[in-house]
């Protein structure tokens, strides 16, 4: 059914609201090879399918953590919105220092919340999705886990533990009061696809809304 | 006519493409002495917010139309207010889970001496001067830390969150909004009438027939552009006392 218009009104967003997404990335030197060549891919496909969404690429707001490689944790994209995305090229080596990546992690996810405070604006709460094809390995990293746990419980934070074949699920499922994802083989570009689509979801939710997420099938593993 | 009253409530594209009916919802009660508006925001994770939200604006809306002269002076006006919600939770508790039923209310109830304003939960409401639009009034929604998070009339704690005042008579153009259609129609840090898109609204209304002008202003908040700003339900209702 077609309405007629009342003339010369303007629609402008006002909306103002962000959706922070923090990937930890494991980047071990178990990590080099065709794992690091699919993590990589999947992450330039997640910034393409956030840019795509013309709600998503606005309102969603990214960064990227890598463990392991060079340096123990290192932010290798600060915040940015998901329109100027520019994926990052992960190295490995090193150890797995989950612990320290988790815990800066949700350093910055609390310092984030308090600039959108400062400046008026209003956000969804922010997703932390930890990627590891082991087990942390950094000393007090079971402190870390438990902090994670606890700003879940106190709703500040979604942390989704994600593993490949052959990752300590019993470790990983330390750091949510969720249990831990099991990625199909290296199907890392599914997940992304899966991870952006759950965040387009996501920034175009609504105050007492509780979102319906897109199904993991596609790259999660049935057993874990 | 010295009282006019438009509203409207298009259903979010995150409703129709699901088949999901809109859980927003609208009541207004026109009487001799003053107009009566509730807009309610059922929530998206309650099991039937449509029946709570249109319930709520429902119950209130015509539990407090019965004294509209008085309200505004009337030491009891909270009260009042208290007492149409608690109808609405004796309803629905009656025919299950209240928390099935969760929604927030906006609400005003407008005379020639002020306008009574009640507000519980997210959803906007501006009492704007039509003389003067930099002379406005705002209830602004209420969030958690999180915009996921809001307060619902079915709640236990939900007087705590209950929010009335009144507004002096210079107020007599008032816009209730969902946050959906707040989105547009609002500017934030701090709330503000986006101008740009409701004062074609009020000039419009103001001297456009009843049918036309509820048709127009659904067509309004159906429009495209909308939906590219927010996929939830926008509802609006505008009310407006001549001198």
């Amino acid at each position: 059914m077609s309405h007629s218009m009342i003339p010369g009104v303007e629609f402008i967003d006002n909306t103002n609201q962000r959706t922070p997404c923090v990937l930890v990335l494991d980047a071990s030197g178990s990590m080099a090879g065709e794992p690091l060549a699919q993590l990589n891919a999947g992450l330039e496909v997640f910034a393409d399918e956030l840019k795509n969404d013309e709600l998503a690429a606005l309102r969603v707001q990214v960064m990227v953590i890598a463990v392991g490689g060079h340096e123990d944790v290192q932010i290798l994209q600060p915040w940015t919105d998901a329109i100027d995305f520019q994926p990052p090229s992960i190295q490995a080596s090193g150890m797995t220092p989950l612990g320290q990546g988790m815990d800066v992690a949700l350093d910055e996810v609390r310092s984030q919340k308090a600039v959108y405070d400062a400046n008026g604006i209003s956000s969804t709460r922010p997703w932390v999705i930890m990627i590891s094809d082991g087990s942390p390995n950094d000393f007090g990293w079971e402190e870390a886990a438990s902090r994670c746990r606890q700003e879940e419980a106190d709703k500040r934070v979604v942390v989704f533990p994600i593993g490949t074949e052959g990752a300590n699920f019993d470790a990983l499922g330390q750091f949510s009061n969720k249990t831990p994802k099991k990625l199909k083989g290296l199907q890392f570009r599914e997940l992304f696809i899966w991870l952006s689509r759950s965040m387009s979801t996501v920034s175009a939710s609504v105050p007492g809304d509780k979102v319906r997420l897109p199904d993991t099938d596609s790259w999660a593993a049935v057993e874990i | 006519m010295r009282f006019q009253s438009v509203g409207a409530c298009a259903t979010g594209t995150s409703h129709t493409e699901r088949e999901q009916p809109c859980q927003d919802a609208f009541e207004i009660v026109d009487r001799v002495h003053g107009s009566v508006a509730c807009v309610c925001d059922g929530a998206g994770s309650a099991a039937k917010s449509e029946i709570g939200a249109r319930t709520l604006a429902r119950q209130v809306a015509q539990q407090l139309s019965r004294n509209i002269e008085g309200l505004v002076s009337d030491p009891t006006a909270q009260a009042q207010v208290e007492d149409a919600i608690q109808i609405a939770r004796n309803k629905l508790s009656s025919e299950g889970e209240l928390a099935d039923y969760h929604a927030t209310l906006c609400g005003v109830v407008l005379t020639a001496h002020g306008t009574l304003v009640f507000h519980l939960g997210d959803g906007l409401i501006f009492g704007i001067n039509p003389d003067d639009w930099s002379d406005y009034l705002v209830s602004e929604p209420e969030n958690g830390a999180f915009v996921e998070t809001t307060y619902f009339f079915t709640l236990p704690g939900w007087r705590q969150h209950l929010r009335v005042f009144c507004a002096p008579a210079q107020y007599r153009s008032w816009f209730l909004m969902s946050d959906g259609a707040a989105s547009f129609a609002a500017k934030n840090s701090p709330w503000r009438p986006e101008l740009n898109f409701l004062q074609p609204i009020h000039n419009y209304l103001r001297t456009t027939y009843q049918t036309q002008a509820e048709e127009a202003l659904l067509g309004t908040l159906s429009d495209p552009r909308s939906h590219r700003i927010t996929t939830d339900d926008k509802t609006l209702v505008w009310l407006h006392r001549a001198p």
